[in-house]
């Protein structure tokens, strides 16, 4: 299946650079591809640009390693043996698409089409090409299953439900305080890096929020460490203490939020609430381990200092309080007057305008009548029917993953789509993974690679990297500015193709022909940038990208919030209208010493995972030399003085056991993590720490999983 | 003009782009065919430096990316029985001509720093300043690459005045701080 519309190189051009935008993880920074014929020979940053300034992470500069990996899957593959044994045939693209169309129509036919499930992990991107899966999965009938569940979705529906939207965009040069809580820049947007040491030279106070003292926190000014999964605590101790001390902003306060004088707030953390406690700086001391002075000293820095930044990360994800959390944060930013200003939190734009019936919701909600162009984040509110979550709609219309993983479990997905999730490594509990997908009747995967979740496949099509794909890209994870940039094919790897281009050729293969009517992706990204104005001829003469808006300062005092009344809520009416409290409140993490004082006797370690070093996304990039060199293997960091008093020496083998499973793996004692933890990076899948975490206790706001921390034990073997 | 890399140690994270923006520059191994976890020459590393905790019960962790110091009075040219290291004159580089190298890995002995590395060939290599880029008037890759802006390359005056200033700074910004 040929790609039509995508330049093809001339003899002339053998040697070239190819402008294009990195996909190794979610902050999409422009690069500069150099090729030599088919082959990707040099990966380098764009001198320049004004969010990397040249700079280009170690994952970027892999890239040739990346695409010219000989162990990617080169060409589709059906099994031959049974499900599992790891045995193959070569099929042709339309066999295999022929096949797999015909088992949608059968299941659809049988047993309707929600039966058949579209499921979407990070490797394929989020902006453009998740939009095509969601075409093509309306048009079945069916909606996308994504990972809501794992990611940082519930922080976005918080934030949106509080203000209208994650204000991603850090105002770097301007701030003289720089807080990041749960955030490694290093992991997820190194290129920003830049920015940040230049605040910190000019004078900003940087201080990092982290159980691990790391990274970034090497040279913070402050470095706290929290018991992992307790970091509400410490924010609701900072609202009371900057409520206590009247340090809030009383005119942005008593004009922009829903609750003038913060008498709804200051009674609630004072001790009316659900838990019937005063959230003091005292109290959040016994929970999270950090000392009350300093919570009291942090609040009091951040409310006094006019230009200063609050920036989250994943690390305040993976537990049930996920949603409470990043209401604390943003009430945080709200009464304190930190937001859309100078040297602050802005909101900027997120994507262009795009097409409200590209998605073709109309084919599975007959009376949507759009309100106007779509956005990230701005989406047509609706919930698909077998979603258990009703707050998720912000996250573009889509399934969490509690909700596929039970539809496979109840037996109602008979096909299942994988595109670009290795979910037997990612998820907790593989073993309750594997008997939902043993349980779909047909199981397709789109993966660059014959991964652990491919192996359970009928079907694998071998996807392209970001490096072989043409798409428009508006997603960021930093810097968040608003100038769309346009991905470029720099060459073609074996039969592999985009994930965009296994839509159309499914899509036509199920013979929708008005909706795929042609199989040249120009149609299609020319189709949803429509109300931008931008089109893909215009993207690809412009190599800086193409603005869609602007960087300003303080809109709110023309536009208001785009919240319940207008204005912040920092009483969330939605979370009211739901059912749920209004007004954050203290929720343990499932499973911690305090939640589970019994299980704690017996495992006395808090066991926590995260990012597995700067040279990994995800499970994704293990098989790089380049990247793996620096980390050739999983490791448990454990404190240097707990090892010493157990008598385990560095590269010990050792035992790590929770209530639900344990593994193996080498001790690597360190200074960096508390005594009372110990940390497993995620991702391995000979070491995995889901094997330990759990999958059932879910936040029943946004449906996380209270996947990155649990009680644990250790023993040397 | 004697040049010299000037690592700000305040400007670290340890994101390794410094590393692989070194064996891309050079095509070193691992190659991609290799099997993952190979190790190959490594000019520049990015290393961790732990500081024990103390009475106060908190450990510190420092990063430090190295290569080779270019040192004004290098070691390892002055052991090499082959005269194969010499320096370059218009950069300061110290190079080696693997022409001449015989292996013989006294370099490694002599240097303080770890610079020299041995790939299965035997003779020595090591980081070269990104001589060829520095002639054709660009920054050597790891330069170009850093994320947190943390290597630099200059003269031995500009990184002692780079060094001066920034301390000087750091002085003025405590100073708006009290």
């Amino acid at each position: 299946m040929a790609e039509p519309g995508i330049h093809e190189p001339r003899p002339h051009e053998r040697r070239r650079t190819v402008p294009s935008v990195c996909g190794g993880c979610h902050n999409s920074c422009r690069i500069n591809v150099e090729v030599d014929g088919d082959q990707i020979v040099r990966v380098t940053g764009v001198p320049g640009d004004p969010r990397t300034g040249g700079a280009i992470c170690s994952k970027g500069q892999a890239g040739p390693q990346i695409a010219h990996d000989p162990r990617r899957l080169l060409y589709p593959v059906r099994r031959t043996g049974e499900r599992g044994a790891g045995t193959w045939e070569r099929v042709s693209w339309d066999e295999a698409l022929r096949e797999l169309a015909s088992k949608i129509e059968a299941a659809k036919e049988q047993f309707g089409p929600t039966s058949v499930a579209f499921i979407r992990g990070q490797a394929p991107g989020w902006g453009f090409t998740y939009d095509m899966t969601q075409r093509l999965a309306h048009c079945v009938g069916t909606e996308v299953g994504m990972g809501a569940s794992e990611c940082f979705v519930p922080r976005a529906v918080a934030e949106a439900i509080t203000y209208g939207g994650m204000p991603s965009h850090c105002d770097y040069a301007n701030a003289d305080l720089l807080i990041f809580w749960g955030k490694q820049p290093a992991f997820s947007c190194a290129p920003s890096l830049r920015k940040i040491y230049d605040a910190r030279e000019g004078g900003a106070k940087l201080v990092c929020v982290d159980p691990l003292h790391f990274h970034l926190g090497a040279t913070a000014d402050v470095v706290l460490q929290p018991e992992p999964g307790t970091d509400l605590a410490m924010m609701l101790a900072m609202i009371h203490t900057i409520v206590e001390q009247g340090l809030w902003d009383r005119e942005f306060v008593d004009t922009y939020t829903n609750d003038p004088g913060l008498k709804r707030l200051a009674a609630h953390v004072r001790g009316e609430n659900a838990n019937g406690v005063a959230y003091t700086p005292a109290w959040a001391e016994e929970i999270t381990g950090v000392p009350a002075a300093d919570i009291e000293a942090l609040a009091v820095e951040y409310a006094t200092t006019p230009r200063a930044g609050l920036v989250p990360g994943h690390g305040l994800e993976g537990r049930t309080n996920v949603t409470h959390t990043t209401r604390a944060v943003a009430i945080l930013r709200a009464i304190t007057g930190h937001l859309d200003r100078k040297g602050c939190d802005v909101f900027t734009p997120k994507s262009p305008d795009r097409n409200p019936h590209f998605t073709l919701i109309d084919h599975v909600l007959p009376d949507f009548e759009p309100q106007g162009p779509v956005k990230m984040f701005s989406v047509p509110p609706y919930n698909p029917e077998d979603s258990s979550w009703p707050l998720l709609f912000s996250g573009q219309g889509l399934l969490p993953t509690p909700d596929v993983l039970r539809c496979m479990h109840e037996g109602k997905t008979k096909v299942a789509i994988l595109q670009g999730a290795n979910i037997m490594v990612t998820q907790p509990q593989p073993d309750v993974t594997r008997t939902a997908l043993e349980n779909v009747d047909y199981l397709c995967v789109i993966d660059p690679y014959l991964c652990e979740t491919a192996e359970l496949a009928d079907l694998v099509l071998p996807a392209a990297t970001y490096l072989e794909r043409t798409e428009p890209e508006w997603f960021k994870s930093d810097v968040w500015l608003p100038i769309l940039t346009l991905r470029q094919k720099a060459t073609t790897v074996g039969e592999a193709l985009p994930d965009t281009q296994i839509m159309i050729g499914l899509g036509r293969a199920l013979g929708y022909v008005d909706e795929f009517p042609t199989e040249d992706i120009v149609y299609y990204i020319d189709e949803d940038l429509k109300p931008s104005g931008i089109t893909l001829k215009q993207l690809q003469e412009s190599p800086d990208g193409i603005p869609f808006g602007s960087i300003a300062y303080e809109k709110f005092k023309k536009d208001g919030f785009r919240a319940p009344g207008g204005k912040v809520n920092i009483y969330s009416e939605v979370l009211d209208a739901n059912g749920f409290p209004p007004l954050p409140v203290w929720i343990e993490p499932a499973e911690s010493p305090r939640a589970e004082p019994e299980l704690a006797r017996e495992y006395p370690f808090v066991v926590f995972t995260g990012r597995s070093g700067p040279m990994f996304v995800h499970e994704q990039r293990r098989t790089i030399p380049w990247l793996r060199e620096m980390q050739p293997e999983p490791y448990l960091w454990i404190n240097a003085e707990v090892a010493a008093e157990l008598g385990i020496d560095e590269g010990d083998l050792v035992k790590v056991s929770s209530p639900r499973g344990s593994i193996e793996i080498k001790a690597t004692p360190t200074v960096i993590v508390r005594r009372d933890c110990l940390y497993v990076p995620g991702g391995w899948a000979g070491a995995n720490y889901n094997e330990l975490g759990i999958d059932e206790a879910l936040d029943p706001i946004s449906s996380q999983a209270n996947y990155t921390m649990c009680l644990g034990r250790i023993e040397k073997l | 003009m004697q040049h010299a890399f000037h690592f700000n140690v305040d400007r670290c994270a340890e994101c390794f782009a410094c590393e692989v923006a070194c064996k891309a520059e050079h095509q070193l191994r691992p190659h991609a065919q290799e099997e993952p976890g190979a190790s190959g020459p490594r000019y520049r590393q990015v290393v961790a430096l732990e500081k024990p905790a103390g009475d106060d019960g908190s450990g510190s962790i420092q990063y430090v990316s190295m290569a080779c110091m270019h040192c004004g009075d290098a070691a390892c040219m002055s052991v090499c029985p082959a005269k194969a290291i010499y320096r370059d004159h218009e950069f300061g580089a110290v190079l080696v001509d693997r022409s001449k190298c015989i292996g013989c890995r006294y370099c490694s002995w002599a240097c303080e720093f770890g610079a020299p590395q041995f790939d299965r060939d035997g003779l020595m290599q090591k980081c070269d300043m990104c001589i060829d880029r520095l002639r054709a008037g660009k920054k050597p890759a790891c330069v170009e690459t850093c994320c947190g802006g943390a290597i630099t390359l200059a003269t031995v005056d500009e990184v002692e005045g780079t060094v001066r200033e920034s301390a000087a700074r750091r002085l003025g910004a405590a100073r708006r701080l009290l």
